[in-house]
Order: C-alpha cells, then sequence, then structure tokens
C-alpha cells in the first residue's frame, strides 16, 4: 500500500497556502498536488478579447520554494512531496487537441472536467489525462454506460471526486453523494480518488476520515481506503509514464541524476558492458533496454549506463 | 445486504489467577509491544509509586536509523537478543502504509513490507493474515535459531537482504537474564556504533475523582440478570474506558452527554487512573500486576483494573498478524478481584485474528 495523498489543493495566495499545506502535513498526507484550474485554458485564443492575453503558468510559479516546504515539515522524517497539477473544463471535443501542447503536459498531473457526454466519451477513450474529475456540486446528467467507462479503466484513467464543497453546502452533500453512487455503480469501485478541493484550511480532513466517507459512497473497507491511498499512488505511476518515459516503458536519465536506490542497475549495466569486452556477439544490453511494464504497479526503470550517450536522447524526448 | 465489516472485537473472559495453566501469564508474556499501561483503584487515593518507580528503573531508548543488518549480527544476537528480553520496534512507521519492524523478547524479528519492498528484498515470508486483499506481507526470522550463524547459507542470504534495505527509528527496551549485567549497555552497543541512542522519558497522566460513582460487580455475575446486583461485562469495559479519558462531572447534564455509570452503582469519595506512556517490557507488566494483587488485597479494595495498550503500528498483536483498518486497536484489561479471581478483556481490530 502507499501513504496517504490528496490531489486537490486549489493554488490561491501564498499565505492561505501555506495554511493548507501545513495543514495536510499535520494530518498524515505525504503527497499533495497543487491543483492549478483554469477553466478557459482550452478555449482557443482566438475568441478570446485580445487584452487579458492569456498565458498557462508555469509549475515553477505554483509550487511553493523550498524554504517554505522546509519550514512546514520543520526537519520531521516523514517524507513530504508536493507535485503540480493542472485542471479544466472540457466543453467540446475540438478543443482537446491543446492538452498535448508542453505548457500542459509539463504539469505533473492533468485533470480534465467534461460537461457532456461526448467529451466524457473522449476524455475516457483517447485523451492523454490521468484524472477526470466528476463535477459534485451539480446533478450528473450525463447517461454513463458501462462501454464508456471501461476504457478509462483499462487506461488506468482516474476518476477523482472532491469532497470539500460538500462540507461548505448541504445541497453539494446531495449532489455528492449521488453522483458518487451513480459512479460507483458503473465502475465497481474501482478508479475512484477522493481528493479535498479545499478553499480554506479548515476544509481539509484526514486521510482516515475521507476513507470512512467512502463507506457511503458504497465501498467496502479495503475500496475506501484506496481511494485515498493505493489509487493515488497508481494516478501518479500512470502520469510518470505519460511525463517521463518514451511509450510508458522507456527512460532515459543521466547516471549523475539518479536516486541512490537505482544505482544498482548501473552497477548490472557496468558488468554486462565488461563482459562485452570478452564476447562481442553479447546482445544483453539491447536486451536490458527493453522492459514490458505491462504490470502497472512496479513501474521498470530504465537507465542508460554511459552519460554521453543519454544526454542527446534526452533531448530529443523532451522535444516529442 | 452488503457484508458489515465490524470496527472492533472484544474478548471476554472469566477466570482465576489460581488456575493451573495460568492463562494470565500467556497473555501478558506474549503481547510484546506495549505503548502505555493504565491503573484504575476505587476507593483509594494514590496509585503505590511503585509503578512509577518500575517504570523510571526500566531502561528504554530512541534510536535512530539503525541499519537492520546490525540486527543480525553475531555481536548483537549474542550480547542482547540471547542474553536477556529484548523488545523493538520501529517507530514513526505506518502499519498499513510503510514497513514496520520489530523484535519480540522471543528472540524473532518480525518485518511487515508493503509488496514492493517484499518483492525486492528476497525473503521469504507470507501474505498477512489481518485482513483480506491487503498487499502487506510478513517476514519472520528466528534469531535465536541454531542454525542461524555466520558461514551458513541462509544466515548470509539474511545478511545481505536486510543490508540492502533502509534504515529505521526504533524504540528499545531490553531487560538482561543476568542482573549484574546493566540494561544501558545496549546504548553504549549503539553508541559505538556510531548510532544516536537517546533515553526515552516516561509520560505520566493523572486522572482524579473526587465523590464519584463507581459500579457495584460481582465477579461470580458477567451479565446483569432482573435482579440487578451486579453490572453487565461490558458495561463496565465502557465506563473503564470513560474513566481513562478522564470523564469528569457526567451525570446530570444530559445536554452534552446522556452516558451515566452502568447500573448498580455506588458513591465512592476518592478514585485514581494514573497511566504511564512509553514502551514498556512484558515482564514489568507481569511484576506489577503480581504486586496489585496483593496490594488490593492489603487496602481491601473491592476490584482493580490495570488496562495495557499494545502499539496501534505494531507488527504483531499477540501472536498473531496485525493491521490497521479503522482502528489498529490491540488493548487488554484485567479486572481483578480480591479474591483470585479476574476477568480479562482483549479488545483488537474488526479484521485481526481472535488470540
Amino acid at each position: 500500500m502507499a501513504a496517504p495523498m490528496d490531489l486537490n489543493i486549489p493554488h490561491c495566495d501564498e499565505n492561505l497556502l501555506k495554511e493548507k499545506l501545513c495543514m495536510s502535513h499535520q494530518l498524515g498526507y505525504e503527497v499533495v498536488a497543487i491543483n492549478y484550474y483554469d477553466p478557459e485554458l482550452l478555449i482557443p485564443k482566438k475568441q478570446k478579447k485580445k487584452d487579458d492575453a492569456h498565458q498557462v503558468k508555469s509549475p515553477d510559479k505554483i509550487l511553493p520554494s523550498k524554504e517554505v516546504l522546509q519550514s512546514i515539515t520543520k526537519g520531521s522524517r516523514k517524507p513530504f512531496k508536493v507535485l503540480s497539477r493542472v485542471s479544466t473544463i472540457l466543453t467540446e471535443e475540438t478543443q482537446a487537441h491543446k492538452l498535448i501542447s508542453e505548457e500542459v503536459q509539463q504539469f505533473d498531473l492533468i485533470a480534465v472536467q467534461p460537461t457532456s457526454e461526448k467529451t466524457f466519451l473522449q476524455a475516457c477513450q483517447t485523451l492523454n489525462v490521468d484524472i477526470i474529475t466528476i463535477d459534485v456540486t451539480e446533478k450528473f446528467n450525463m447517461k454513463m454506460r458501462r462501454q464508456t467507462i471501461s476504457p478509462a479503466l483499462e487506461r488506468g484513467v482516474y476518476f477523482e471526486l472532491q469532497y470539500s464543497p460538500s462540507i461548505r453546502d448541504s445541497t453539494y452533500r446531495q449532489y455528492l453523494i449521488a453522483n458518487a453512487q451513480k459512479l460507483m455503480f458503473w465502475c465497481k469501485g474501482k478508479n475512484v480518488i477522493l481528493t479535498s478541493g479545499c478553499e480554506k484550511a479548515m476544509e481539509l480532513r484526514g486521510p482516515y476520515d475521507v476513507a470512512n466517507l467512502g463507506l457511503l459512497f458504497d465501498l467496502n473497507e479495503n475500496q475506501a481506503k484506496d481511494t485515498v491511498m493505493k489509487n493515488c499512488q497508481a494516478v501518479l505511476s500512470h502520469s510518470e509514464g505519460r511525463k517521463d518515459y518514451t511509450k510508458s516503458t522507456i527512460k532515459v536519465e543521466k547516471v549523475k541524476e539518479l536516486s541512490k536506490t537505482d544505482m544498482w542497475i548501473v552497477d548490472k549495466s557496468d558488468a554486462l558492458q565488461n563482459c562485452e569486452e570478452f564476447d562481442l556477439e553479447n546482445n544483453a544490453v539491447s536486451d536490458l533496454h527493453q522492459f514490458d511494464s505491462s504490470d502497472n504497479d512496479d513501474e521498470e526503470e530504465d537507465h542508460d549506463s554511459d552519460a554521453v550517450e543519454s544526454e542527446p536522447k534526452k533531448i530529443k524526448l523532451m522535444t516529442t | 445486504m452488503k457484508r458489515v465489516v465490524p470496527t472492533g472485537k472484544l474478548i471476554f473472559e472469566r477466570t482465576s489467577f489460581l488456575n493451573e495453566n495460568e492463562k494470565h501469564l500467556q497473555c501478558i508474556l506474549t503481547h510484546s509491544f506495549n505503548s502505555s499501561i493504565g491503573v484504575f483503584l476505587p476507593e483509594h487515593d494514590c496509585v503505590p509509586r511503585i509503578l512509577g518507580d518500575m517504570m523510571d528503573d526500566q531502561m528504554s531508548y530512541y534510536v535512530e536509523q539503525v541499519p537492520l543488518n546490525l540486527l543480525t549480527e553475531t555481536d548483537f544476537i549474542k550480547g542482547f537478543v540471547q542474553a536477556g528480553s529484548l523488545c523493538m520496534i520501529s517507530y514513526g512507521t505506518c502499519i498499513d502504509s510503510d514497513d514496520c519492524v520489530a523484535v519480540t523478547p522471543e528472540g524473532m524479528l518480525v518485518m511487515s513490507l508493503c509488496k514492493d519492498t517484499y518483492q525486492r528484498c528476497g525473503l521469504d515470508g507470507h501474505l498477512s493474515k489481518a485482513g483480506k486483499n491487503i498487499e502487506k506481507f510478513v517476514v519472520k526470522v528466528d534469531l535465536k535459531s541454531d542454525k542461524f550463524y555466520p558461514g551458513t547459507k541462509y544466515y548470509d542470504r539474511v545478511q545481505w537482504c536486510l543490508s540492502q534495505m533502509a534504515n529505521f527509528d526504533f524504540l528499545v527496551t531490553w531487560i538482561p537474564n543476568d542482573g549484574k549485567v546493566c540494561p544501558s549497555s545496549i546504548q553504549n552497543f549503539f553508541k559505538t556504533k556510531s548510532i544516536q541512542c537517546n533515553r526515552l522519558k516516561v509520560n505520566k497522566t493523572n486522572h482524579e475523582f473526587k465523590n464519584f460513582n463507581i459500579p457495584i460487580i460481582d465477579p461470580a455475575v458477567i451479565e446483569t440478570d432482573s435482579e440487578q446486583k451486579s453490572c453487565n461485562y461490558d458495561e463496565v469495559f465502557e465506563w473503564l474506558g470513560a474513566c481513562a479519558v478522564g470523564i469528569d462531572d457526567y451525570e446530570g447534564d444530559d445536554y452534552l452527554s446522556t452516558y451515566s455509570c452502568p447500573t448498580p452503582n455506588k458513591q465512592a469519595s476518592y478514585c485514581i487512573y494514573t497511566q504511564y506512556e512509553g514502551i514498556i517490557h512484558p515482564s514489568i507488566v507481569k511484576q506489577y500486576i503480581n504486586y496489585l494483587r496483593q496490594f488490593m488485597k492489603d487496602k481491601k479494595l473491592p476490584w482493580s483494573s490495570v488496562t495495557v495498550h499494545g502499539f496501534v503500528d505494531s507488527p504483531l498483536s499477540w501472536i498473531y498478524d496485525h493491521g490497521f483498518h479503522n482502528n489498529g486497536d490491540n488493548i487488554y484489561t484485567f479486572l481483578m478481584f480480591p479474591n483470585d479471581e479476574y476477568w480479562l478483556y482483549r479488545a483488537i481490530g474488526g479484521q485481526d485474528i481472535c488470540p
């Protein structure tokens, strides 16, 4: 299982954000994502007025600085990771192309909120996103079918439900429970995550309380816990696959930038290279470079041992 | 109808200390990782000081960043695991989301590992039995085994596998078999390995109750009948829990709480509840319970109770796997009577196995 996570903390001014992060750290979350919500992200520029030139903020501007993070964790050894996330509303099918652009893809997580049946189908089937948001502030009118949802389940795209709006308003509470039960009926409790979407720090709840809320949505105990833990971990693996891996299988990194836990790969490939000097026909190295990562749980990472060789490849990856 | 998982289980026993099977010893000694001990004495105004002294005499330490292969080194096994009774539990790790490691007084290294770590570590284990579909694996290594010494294949493998794993913070307490050896030598051992090792302070909480209603309990009657001469066993347990959190003046105010003392009850002029928190060795619990039995007879108290809380995140509750679902309860309470009878309550989490 994985650590408790909250993948939706809306971006806001610095002090409030710090307060929220502090609160989430105290409640025991180990990974949080700061959400940059832009409903007009996908609307083409021509339709907008010229004076509000629309620019997507880069993830660096959204994430808090290192000093702020340090002041939050205060030297506790529990890891606290902050990710960036962008979310938007998808109203028309033709607008989706903007999601592929680099300024959007550089975010750690991408979420869309489809508003019609057609866009919902599109989001489930083809869009390169991590999260599909189910709106909890109005009644879910779309007709869901098993066929619509199953591609999303297969591709590892997750459905998000926010609980903070229902703390603010009792009518939203009705919608949340109604929408959630509808969703659970079709996806059978799989591929669902619960996030906060809090406007104030007071609206955050501890991971076990949130999991307990999951019991109201017809989930069983394990599934309810997964909505804040294991499923969120799967979302992160999916986003990693989208961002860093070519075809979700191969990753190229510099040896110097490798984390300590992955250094064994270098040792292995060094050993193989030494073998190669004696045995010229050995093609073990090329075997090493291709992993079949059909299993979503353990993302295999492959690294080139040769730093000089890896550099051009990395640039190539960035441009695609 | 959906099957509802219970949030907790309560096991109740009624026997006597004089029973030759000595089940109470088994219960105390196999419950290795105790985080707190609480004593409730009715009609008495102070808890005997000996408990505090015992807690202060016991040396417990907080050790930072211990590499796991240190635990299987021969120095450590011969010097501490075999020469005494060692309790060690990883600190700051959650049983449901992290890896947890513990060493029991019987010399068993128990690791409750996540799927990723388990697959990477390369040691043999089994799926945790605490709950269904949880991806936790339990690996057990018997440190006291005859076949566990350097040179054997198994030892070398364990040693190598543990050296690949991350470091852990530990809470440690050790009681040597030989009375001449100082328990603090374990601190020196860690210090010579240049590992930070600090003495753990014991927290004490006191609740005093004056003119307080206490239930009348008859050891022979566990369930209330129509005559109502004695309280029901589950009501008593609930009431003890309320006292442990320091409930005061609860009767007569219906607005805040409708809770009241179970009937029949009587008024006692003084009651006291004292709780110590830290890592508590099971043999201290045993000593204390024996002492309290005598104390109770001397002072002619109607009954007394000792509650021991296990660590919420310990990998074992008694000898079975432990998990954390809604709660990680593993608690036991001895409700003792002057005629050597006792009631034993054991509360565990909903999906744990009954001991």
